[in-house]
């Protein structure tokens, strides 16, 4: 009986996959093969065209900002390699700044001499 | 071949008359294969192009010329699959009655003249096994579609698809089985009687 249902399932099995074989060749004739508009090369060469420039934007843009990157780059270098002055104003003690704005020796010496007074004489013991 | 390497070779290094003589002698052959790929003809030429322009842009890749066709079977795929995948976003069912302004026409039309009633069989089978595939994933139909109706050998398939032979028998015969169950189905659960009797 377990048998019989077997076969008869593997002859259903078989004759379903001899359907769907002939069912597929048939789908191939069935499925029409439109034709190329006139339109077909042309619009894939705009397809290419733009495509290709787009590249090129892209590319065209990409190299400008390396070159800007490249040109950041040296100046900096170039701002690190200058040679450095120090500004007085840092370099100097405040003592040395006072200084050479009073460079006036002879004029700071009177203002220093008018101003001493003479020691008072001592007692005689 | 469709055209001689030195053609290939010739639209590899940019000339454009003989990129346009490869794509004349493989068009056909191309919407064809798209056409029973996707099922839908007013959007063939759209892939199509696809197809070609991913062609062009990857013509520097080709390294053998025994390649070229396997290859180029493997861009039209992929621009077949990108389609298909984004029109995926309508549910399966609707897929099988989601047919064409062209089908609709042909279905309406189908009336007393043999051309239309082949026509009107045409269509049917088109539907019926449209419906059949939907059932396996997009890359089981391609690979179904281009081993039983594009007749491709599990030799160029493996080409096509860089993937060792057992390999793709085992794929194909997992999708050959499913398709064979949704048509026992289809057929009105005769597989099921079978096994219940």
């Amino acid at each position: 009986m377990r048998d019989s249902i077997n076969e008869s399932w593997e002859r259903q099995n078989l004759e379903n996959e001899a359907k769907l074989d002939r069912l597929l060749s048939a789908y191939r004739e069935a499925c029409p093969v439109p034709d190329a508009s006139v339109n077909f090369m042309p619009h894939l060469w705009e397809k290419i065209d733009g495509s290709q420039n787009w590249t090129r934007q892209v590319w065209k843009w990409a190299n400008g900002m390396v070159a800007a990157a490249a040109a950041a780059s040296l100046f900096f270098v170039m701002l690190q390699l200058l040679p450095k002055h120090s500004p007085d104003f840092y370099g100097a003690t405040y003592l040395e700044t006072l200084a050479d704005q009073h460079d006036d020796e002879e004029a700071l010496e009177n203002v220093a001499m008018s101003n001493v007074k003479p020691l008072p004489e001592l007692p005689a013991k | 071949m469709l055209v001689d390497f030195e053609v290939v070779e010739r639209a590899r290094a940019g000339d454009p008359a003989a990129f346009n003589e490869v794509v004349t002698a493989y068009r056909r052959r191309i919407f064809g294969t798209i056409s029973r790929l996707i099922g839908r003809p007013e959007d063939v030429e759209d892939v199509a192009q696809e197809a070609f322009l991913r062609l062009y842009f990857s013509l520097d890749q080709l390294r053998s010329p025994d390649v070229f066709e396997p290859w180029l079977y493997r861009l039209t795929v992929n621009a077949a699959l990108d389609y298909l995948r984004k029109r995926k976003r309508r549910r399966l069912e609707s897929r099988v009655s989601d047919l064409s302004e062209i089908q609709v026409t042909m279905a309406d039309a189908a009336a007393g003249t043999h051309i239309q009633f082949e026509e009107h069989q045409k269509s049917r089978i088109r539907e019926t096994v449209d419906s059949l595939l939907s059932g396996v994933s997009e890359e089981d139909r391609m690979l179904l579609t281009l081993k039983e109706v594009e007749g491709l050998t599990l030799k160029e398939l493996e080409k096509v698809y860089h993937v060792n032979e057992n390999a793709l028998k085992v794929r194909l015969f997992r999708a050959r089985q499913r398709v064979i169950k949704a048509f026992a189905a289809s057929k009105g659960g005769q597989g099921e009687e079978k096994k219940n009797a």
